[in-house]
């Protein structure tokens, strides 16, 4: 049993296994929340939501692999998280970025942003700009690794709309990556000159 | 045009690498508010786990306890014992002896029914010089009442003079009763150096073909207990009566959940599978009243002068008073109020009318299913608490806060019915069963929340 696994570290600790879990686990659970949901205070709602699936469901999970506990923890948080947003609908999944950044892909400059110095917190903060229903397929698509078939059975949409908007998601994360390089680049000559 | 198209999945690529390489670990402690809070919530699940838990065990160990006793008292039934001690009487032990003259060649025994009767009819017809065999056949006999006399083991030696000479003796504590129905094997009764015989006489077989005839009617006649009666076969009808109990927890009231215990006789009308169920009986519950009490504040207690009185006092040449006063307490004419709790019990006369379908039965136990109306009538309110107590102030008015109970309410009841037989005349029965009431228990109109309850029903009953 898990929890009996964690008895010695809740002893240790003072409380229950459930808060062990929760101070585990928990941190890492919200910010995958939170790059779905893209507030704060949203992404705790789904954490919150999520652990009791979790603590509920929890004697039935069985370890098959070392780091499986955490697949297994991450799958349920996605799901809550996905029908979290379904059932807070403020935005359409298939909402249209401006038509500035349309042509981005065409447009933007070559840099690779393997070197990007940006912060994690920075980055997530991008995550969070992007309208909901990008943010979704983005974080299905590079995070979870879902094929478009899969991410359109999920969000009920068609495949063709789950590309568009992970091509969409992209271009606006590249318009604000080269923002910064530019704003990092100019900041650099201004100081050597 | 390759090359554009590469260069574009270069830029994808490095975008996806770069979020994926860098937020794949990335964390947020969560606040310590939301962290209480899901933990008062775990605690809270943990509960109602551990008490839903805690109710299928219950259940199941009271089930268990019920269905363990019910085979108990089965197995000691003295109508059982008395079956039981009837075979025993009847048990017998035949022995033959089977003596071939020396000049025997072979011997065959041959067992045959005479005139639709078991008789058997041992047969020796000798080839072979054989040394003298002895043959024990134990022989368990059942004898049914109806066929003693009939069944006299017959023994007969028809082979010519001189070849063979079979004896069959038969021991029997009632000889006159004697049927065959159980013939142990030879050889296991037998010595082992009377083994052989046995494979020198090849009329065993027909032998236990026959035992195979007989013996299913009595072994038959000892599986199916005596006291199983009508009551259990689909078709029959019978009528049955008892006392029933039930513990019943009752949930969408006032005041949370509440326990009322029902007790009372009832009657089922049986025919076959299906049955009618009615009787009459009490139900006790509690509740607890709000009640709104006004009272001015006491402030104090004067002397009120009642009346003077005069004495002439002849020493001091003068009229002496005296004052005749009383008590008086004094209050505040600001209205106080108070709530209060009383605890009152209720009493309802109930009368069930159900119907039910036993979709499984065999002798000892029946399932079905059980669903009907239920009747209460509120018979009786009484103040288990104490009437409120005021102390020193004046109670200006007191009004109940909380609706008291209607005079008049229906229920719908679902249920499983187990009954276990415990004799012919003897059963008890368990039901779980849910209730849906109708109509809101309370009197008053803006109250619409119709209660519903669960309860475990255990009866005992006697059936003619």
């Amino acid at each position: 049993m898990l929890f009996s696994r964690k008895n010695t570290e809740a002893k240790r600790s003072g409380q229950g296994p459930v808060g062990v879990l929760y101070d585990r686990h928990a941190p890492w659970l919200l910010g995958v929340c939170l790059s779905y949901t893209g507030n704060r205070e949203d992404a705790e709602d789904v954490l919150h939501d999520g652990f009791m699936k979790i603590i509920r469901s929890i004697g039935s999970y069985k370890e098959k692999q070392p780091g499986s506990l955490e697949a297994w923890m991450r799958r349920i948080m996605v799901n809550t998280a996905l029908k979290y947003i379904r059932d807070h609908k403020k935005e359409r999944m298939s909402t249209e970025l401006d038509s500035n950044l349309e042509n981005l892909q065409e447009s933007g400059d070559q840099n690779d942003f393997e070197g990007s110095d940006l912060t994690k917190d920075q980055l997530m903060d991008l995550i969070c700009e992007l309208p909901a229903g990008y943010r979704t397929v983005f974080n299905l698509y590079v995070m979870e690794n879902y094929t478009h078939k899969e991410i359109g059975e999920m969000l009920g949409i068609a495949e063709n709309t789950s590309k568009s908007q992970l091509s969409k998601a992209r271009s606006f994360l590249r318009k604000r990556l080269n923002e910064y390089q530019n704003k990092k680049n100019y900041a650099k000559a201004e100081f050597n000159r | 045009m390759n090359i554009k198209i590469k260069r574009i999945m270069q830029k994808q690529n490095s975008i996806d690498d770069l979020f994926r390489r860098e937020l794949a670990d990335y964390k947020v402690t969560p606040s310590d508010e939301r962290r209480q809070a899901f933990l008062r919530d775990a605690a809270k699940e943990a509960g109602k786990r551990s008490a839903k838990r805690w109710w299928i065990t219950g259940l199941g160990t009271g089930l268990l306890i019920t269905a363990g006793v019910g085979l108990w008292i089965l197995e000691e039934s003295p109508v059982e014992k008395a079956t039981e001690g009837r075979h025993e009487n009847n048990n017998v032990k035949i022995f033959e002896n089977i003596t071939p003259k020396k000049t025997d060649k072979n011997i065959s025994i041959e067992k045959k029914l005479i005139e639709g009767k078991e008789n058997p009819v041992v047969k020796a017809t000798g080839r072979k010089p054989e040394p003298r065999i002895r043959m024990n056949y134990a022989l368990t006999v059942s004898q049914p009442s109806g066929l003693r006399g009939h069944h006299e083991p017959v023994a007969s030696n028809t082979a010519p003079s001189g070849q063979a000479k079979v004896a069959a003796n038969v021991q029997s504590i009632f000889p006159e009763q004697v049927q065959e129905t159980g013939i142990k094997s030879p050889v296991k009764q037998s010595a082992p150096e009377k083994q052989p015989v046995e494979q020198s006489v090849p009329a065993t077989a027909p032998l236990q073909e026959n035992e195979k005839k007989i013996l299913p009617e009595t072994r038959n006649e000892e599986k199916v207990p005596k006291h199983r009666g009508k009551s259990s076969l689909p078709g029959n009808w019978n009528i049955s009566t008892g006392v029933y109990y039930s513990p019943e927890w009752m949930f969408n009231t006032l005041n949370g959940d509440k326990y009322a215990n029902n007790m009372g006789i009832e009657g089922t009308f049986h025919f076959g599978r299906y049955s009618v169920r009615t009787g009459v009986g009490l139900s006790i519950t509690t509740g607890s009243n709000e009640i709104l009490v006004q009272t001015n504040p006491y402030l104090g207690s004067y002397n009120v002068l009642d009346s003077i009185g005069f004495r002439w006092n002849d020493k001091h040449t003068s009229l002496i008073p005296t004052l005749y006063t009383s008590s008086a307490n004094a209050y505040d004419t600001t209205l106080r109020y108070n709530y209060s709790y009383m605890k009152k019990r209720y009493t309802y006369l109930q009368v069930p009318l159900l119907l039910g379908y036993d979709f499984w039965q065999n002798n000892w136990l029946s399932l079905g299913m059980r669903a009907g109306a239920v009747m209460s009538v509120l018979l009786k309110t009484e103040n288990m608490s104490a009437t409120y107590d005021p102390g020193k102030d004046r109670i200006i008015s007191i009004n109940n806060i909380s609706p008291d109970r209607i005079q008049l309410n229906w229920q719908a009841v679902g249920g499983i019915n187990a009954a276990f037989r415990l004799s012919r005349r003897y059963s008890i029965e368990l039901e779980p069963d849910v209730k849906y009431y109708f109509n809101s228990v309370y009197e008053s109109s803006t109250l619409t929340r119709k209660p519903w309850s669960v309860g475990v029903r255990a009866a005992f009953l006697i059936t003619f």
